[in-house]
C-alpha cells in the first residue's frame, strides 16, 4: 500500500470515527413521550459504512462510539461499543458494495445493521454486564433508536451523495 | 465541546504515574471477575468508590454513581426472575419472589460492573487524553494507530462546534412562526462538510512528512527513580487485595 493512500485512510476513519462521536454525544432527537433523547450514533454508523466501504466502517463506527462512551463518561460500555457498532458497520458495508447500491440492497443494509445493534447489545451485556431478564428491556429501545439511526442514515447518504460526486474517489 | 473527561486534581491519584496506573486499572477490573465472597463482593465496589472520593471528591463519586444507577436499578428490579428453583429467601403467599441464588448471581454481577466502571470512571478522569495516548505509545501502540487516536480527539471537539454552527445558522432560516431544529438539513450540511475535510487532511498530513519517516514522533513519558516502585504496587496491591477478600 503506498503512503499516500495510507495516509488518506488515516484522514479517512479520523474524520469518520470523530463523525460517529460527535453524532452520539452532541447530536439528539428529542422524544417527548418518554422525556429522554434518541442518539444518532447509528444514522454516522450507516452512512460511513455506505459511504465508506465495510473496513472504515468497521474500524470508523467501532472507535468512534468506543471514543463516545469513553469520554461521555461510560468507560465501562466502550468495549461493547467497538465490537457491536464496528459489527454492525461491517455487515451493512458488506451488503451494500460499491457495485450493487439499489434501494433494496440499501434498506436490506439498513434491517441488518438494526439487528446486530440489538442483538449484540443483548449478547454482550448478558455475558459481561447484566441478567438476560434485565437486558432484553433494553432491546425496545435499542430497536427504536437503531430504527430512527439506519432511516437518517439511508437518508443522509442519498443527500450527501448527490452533494458530493467524488464520495467514491475516497471510498476504502 | 471538549475531547477530554480529565478533572483537574492533585489527589496521590493524580500524580500517580498512567503508565503503571493503567497497568492498575486493568488488573483490578480483570480481578473482580473472580471474586466469589461476600467480603469480596462489598469490598471490591467499595474500595474502587473510596478511591475515587478521594481523588475527585463525593460530588464527583457522586455523578459517577448516577451513571452507573438504571443499570444497577435494573438488576434488582428483575432479580426475582433469577434462578427461580433455587433455595427460596423471600416469598409472599406461597409465591417465591427471591432466592438464594438469584441473589448472589445479581449480587456477583452488581459488584462487578460498580468496580470495573468507578475504576475506568477514575482512570479516564484523572489522566489526560494526550497522556493516555503517551502510555499507549509506551506500551508499543503502533505510531499510525496512536497518530488515529490523536487526530479523532482533535476532530471531535472542532466538529462538535462546526455542528452547533450549522444548527444554528439552519435554525435561523426557519419561518418566523416556527421554532426548533430542522435536524436532516443540518446533519446532511454538517456531513458533507466534514467529508470534504478528508483530502485536504490527508494532504496536510503528507505536507508534515507522514509516510517518508520525517515527520515527528510524540514525546515519551520520562522514566524516573520511583517508576519501578509504582509498577511493583500498581501489579502486588490488586492482587493481595484480591487473595485476601477473594
Amino acid at each position: 500500500m503506498s503512503e499516500k493512500k495510507t495516509a488518506l485512510h488515516i484522514s479517512l476513519i479520523a474524520v469518520s470515527a470523530a463523525l460517529v462521536a460527535v453524532f452520539t454525544i452532541i447530536i439528539r432527537i428529542p422524544v417527548p413521550a418518554t422525556a429522554g433523547y434518541i442518539s444518532l450514533c447509528d444514522a454516522a454508523v450507516v452512512f460511513v459504512s455506505y459511504a465508506f466501504g465495510p473496513f472504515t466502517g468497521l474500524i470508523a463506527g467501532g472507535l468512534g462510539s468506543a471514543f463516545a462512551d469513553l469520554l461521555g463518561g461510560y468507560p465501562q460500555f466502550a468495549v461493547i461499543s467497538f465490537v457491536v457498532h464496528g459489527l454492525e458497520a461491517l455487515l451493512a458495508g458488506l451488503i451494500v458494495r460499491k457495485d450493487s447500491q439499489g434501494i433494496m440492497t440499501r434498506i436490506i443494509g439498513a434491517l441488518v445493521s438494526i439487528i446486530v445493534v440489538c442483538a449484540g447489545y443483548l449478547l454482550l451485556e448478558v455475558a459481561f454486564i447484566t441478567t438476560f431478564s434485565s437486558a432484553i428491556v433494553e432491546v425496545p429501545m435499542n430497536a427504536l433508536q437503531s430504527g430512527v439511526g439506519a432511516v437518517v442514515g439511508l437518508l443522509l447518504y442519498s443527500g450527501v451523495r448527490k452533494a458530493y460526486r467524488n464520495l467514491d474517489a475516497i471510498r476504502w | 465541546m471538549n475531547a477530554d473527561s480529565y478533572i483537574y486534581g492533585t489527589s496521590f491519584y493524580h500524580v500517580f504515574d498512567p503508565r503503571p496506573k493503567l497497568l492498575f486499572t486493568l488488573l483490578y477490573a480483570f480481578l473482580s471477575f473472580f471474586v466469589s465472597s461476600w467480603y469480596g463482593m462489598v469490598l471490591f465496589p467499595l474500595v474502587a468508590c473510596i478511591l475515587f472520593a478521594l481523588s475527585l471528591g463525593f460530588g464527583e463519586l457522586w455523578k459517577g454513581v448516577k451513571r452507573i444507577l438504571p443499570v444497577v436499578i435494573l438488576l434488582l428490579v428483575f432479580l426475582p426472575l433469577q434462578d427461580r428453583a433455587g433455595i427460596a429467601l423471600l416469598s409472599f403467599r406461597g409465591f417465591v419472589l427471591v432466592t438464594h441464588e438469584g441473589w448472589v448471581r445479581v449480587a456477583r454481577l452488581i459488584s462487578r460492573f460498580v468496580s470495573i466502571s468507578m475504576v475506568l470512571m477514575l482512570f479516564m478522569e484523572t489522566v489526560r487524553s494526550v497522556d493516555i495516548i503517551k502510555t499507549l505509545r509506551y506500551y508499543h501502540l503502533p505510531y499510525s494507530v496512536a497518530l488515529l487516536f490523536s487526530m479523532i480527539l482533535r476532530f471531535i471537539p472542532y466538529l462538535g462546534s462546526l455542528f452547533e454552527d450549522i444548527r444554528d445558522s439552519m435554525s435561523l432560516r426557519l419561518n418566523e412562526d416556527r421554532n426548533g431544529v430542522p435536524i436532516l438539513p443540518s446533519i446532511t450540511a454538517f456531513t458533507l462538510s466534514a467529508v470534504r475535510m478528508i483530502p485536504d487532511t490527508a494532504a496536510a498530513l503528507e505536507e508534515r512528512g507522514f509516510g517518508n519517516g520525517r515527520h515527528s514522533d510524540y514525546g515519551m513519558l520520562k522514566s524516573y527513580k520511583g517508576l519501578f516502585t509504582e509498577f511493583m504496587l500498581s501489579a502486588i496491591l490488586p492482587i493481595i487485595f484480591f487473595v485476601v477478600v477473594r
